[in-house]
């Protein structure tokens, strides 16, 4: 287990918010989490899943059903580690194990039509969180409009569209690699808002032009120690979104900032801090194609005023279509830039914060092979080099070793239907 | 034997013949370019270029609508899959709806807004060409 998250009662201000599992999965629309059997529960699924077959389901006219599911074997090849297939769990793969409880989910999606404009959507995906647990949550809900001149309006709960795969995190099948690119995408623990949100089609010549907006609030708690816990909380978030495209070549930037209240809460109940921050984030995607090669690489910057290292991701990934065969090569890099101590405001009275062990990164180099082996359905096969520092996204440290590279090994199977 | 060989070269001329992109003869739209077509079944566009409503209706899964959406949206079958998954799951669009091509025709027919990409042997007196792709 990450020291960070196993010593009590420290508090350390360096560890980035992303780092613990996003607050969502213990709110919003939170059923029971059930302890399952895991292994009978999740073969059953999929099975279901192939059974139902590769298309939609149309219960009636006006009701749709589409799905997606992924189930995965991992291991790693040394010691002193775990790996996790997504940062908010909090257990991983360890060496001389074979786990398949970290890369298996399901999502259901339902769409009622009221006509063929206005439609309401719910989207819940199953997945293991921690502790070998399932939960399943509402990743989104909302009422659409569209109009005839391109524009749709939607109300309710979105993943924010900072990456492609910030919106497409659970659906394995959508990406040519078996993880999203990079391991977490929101800013400050923001993965969620819930508001409005237009989306404008266009085009300039063959340019093919889309315009995301959305407005709304976010509500975030993220763990901080075992018991304490950091939570931000905005009612202005912003985000704007351009893609231009043409033919098969994209490119997209985003905006995202809110004005959030910050609460950092110790393993006792006290607060450390509380105040007002501003999170910010700017990102820039381009996907470029020439015959069977495809070249994907995005970058994002991110800023949590006073409490929170600066970000930068950073991915770049190519592959080679060759029939239904896709080789590919990944490379990811999360690193967060240190602050003082000095430069976080706390409130009159707080005892001192510990020091911050310095800047924080993650680079994995990724090689893989996806395989289309029947519609709409492919399987993976990815080793992943990693190196990690300690309080690194993906790679838990069970030793005292500051700085530790590992290698994964992943093959999963994706669906939809 | 004989009929298997027959349907084989009938397919073969199908999939070396031009796809016509068709709607109804009822329809005010005239002709329709390349990036237009690509827009509209790629559900970018929900309308015609002179604002009228667009349907999109697809022929069933066959070499023809292969070999159209390779031309139009230079993307395989797998790379379109992997986009409607994309449109699908972030409520960005759908796929459009599947016929086979004996209901197709008729469907186009007697609905103006429809509109779908059909064989030269397909063509019928109801419908009007839109787009010709050569092959």
């Amino acid at each position: 287990m990450n020291e960070a998250v196993s010593s009590a009662t420290a508090i350390d201000v360096s560890l980035p918010v992303p780092y613990a599992f996003p607050a969502y999965f213990q709110r919003l629309l939170r059923y029971n989490t059930v302890t399952m059997k895991k292994h009978t529960i999740s073969a059953l699924l999929f099975l279901l899943l192939f059974t139902i077959g590769s298309h939609a389901i149309e219960l009636e006219e006006h009701l749709r059903i589409n799905g997606f599911a992924t189930v995965g074997l991992s291991t790693i090849a040394d010691e002193g580690q775990e790996f996790q297939a997504y940062t908010f769990q909090r257990d991983g793969v360890r060496e001389g194990e074979i786990n398949y409880v970290n890369n298996t989910l399901f999502g259901l999606q339902a769409e009622l039509l009221f006509t063929d404009a206005f439609s309401a959507t719910v989207q819940g995906v199953v997945f293991n969180d921690y502790a070998k647990h399932y939960d399943i949550d509402a990743d989104w809900a909302y009422l659409s409009y569209r109009t005839d001149f391109d524009l749709t309006v939607r109300i309710g709960k979105f993943r924010l569209p900072l990456f492609k795969s910030s919106e497409l995190t659970y659906v394995g099948y959508a990406r040519t690699w078996i993880r999203p690119a990079l391991p977490f995408y929101g800013i400050g623990g923001f993965e969620h808002f819930t508001g409005i949100e237009a989306i404008y089609n266009t085009h300039l010549a063959t340019t093919d032009l889309t315009l995301q907006a959305g407005y709304g609030s976010g509500d975030e708690r993220t763990p901080a120690s075992t018991t304490g816990y950091r939570e931000f909380k905005s009612d202005n978030l912003l985000t704007t979104k351009l893609t231009l495209e043409h033919e098969t070549d994209s490119f997209s930037i985003t905006y995202f900032r809110g004005d959030s209240d910050f609460r950092l809460v110790d393993g006792q109940g006290t607060l450390r801090q509380d105040t007002t921050v501003l999170n910010q984030m700017i990102s820039v995607e381009a996907e470029v194609h020439y015959e069977g090669l495809g070249v994907e690489a995005g970058v994002g910057r991110g800023w949590v005023d006073k409490v929170q290292p600066d970000e930068l991701l950073l991915y770049a990934g190519a592959y080679y279509q060759i029939d239904r065969w896709r080789p590919y090569l990944l490379y990811s890099s999360k690193e967060f830039q240190h602050k003082t101590v000095d430069s976080l405001r706390l409130p009159p009275g707080a005892p001192p914060l510990l020091e911050s062990p310095g800047d924080v990164s993650e680079d994995i180099y990724s090689i893989g092979i996806r395989y289309d082996f029947m519609e709409q359905a492919d399987i993976k096969l990815q080793i992943d080099r990693i190196h990690g520092m300690r309080t690194n996204p993906q790679l838990l440290f069970s030793d005292d070793e500051d700085d530790r590279e590992t290698t994964a090994f992943t093959i999963a199977v994706d669906m939809v239907f | 034997m004989k009929r298997a060989l027959f349907l084989l070269w009938l397919g073969s001329v199908a999939a070396w013949s031009d796809i016509l992109v068709v709607v109804s003869e009822r329809s005010t739209v005239e002709k329709l370019d390349k990036h237009t077509v690509q827009r509209i079944f790629l559900n970018k566009t929900r309308s015609f270029p002179n604002g009228e409503h667009v349907e999109v209706v697809d022929g069933m899964p066959s070499l023809l609508k292969e070999k159209f959406y390779r031309l139009v949206t230079d993307k395989s079958k797998d790379q379109l899959r992997s986009y409607w998954a994309k449109q699908v799951f972030t409520g960005k669009g759908k796929p459009p709806r599947q016929m086979d091509s004996a209901d197709l025709v008729v469907y186009l027919s007697q609905n103006p807004d429809a509109i779908s990409f059909i064989s030269v042997e397909q063509m019928s007196d109801s419908l009007k060409i839109l787009f010709r792709l050569k092959q």
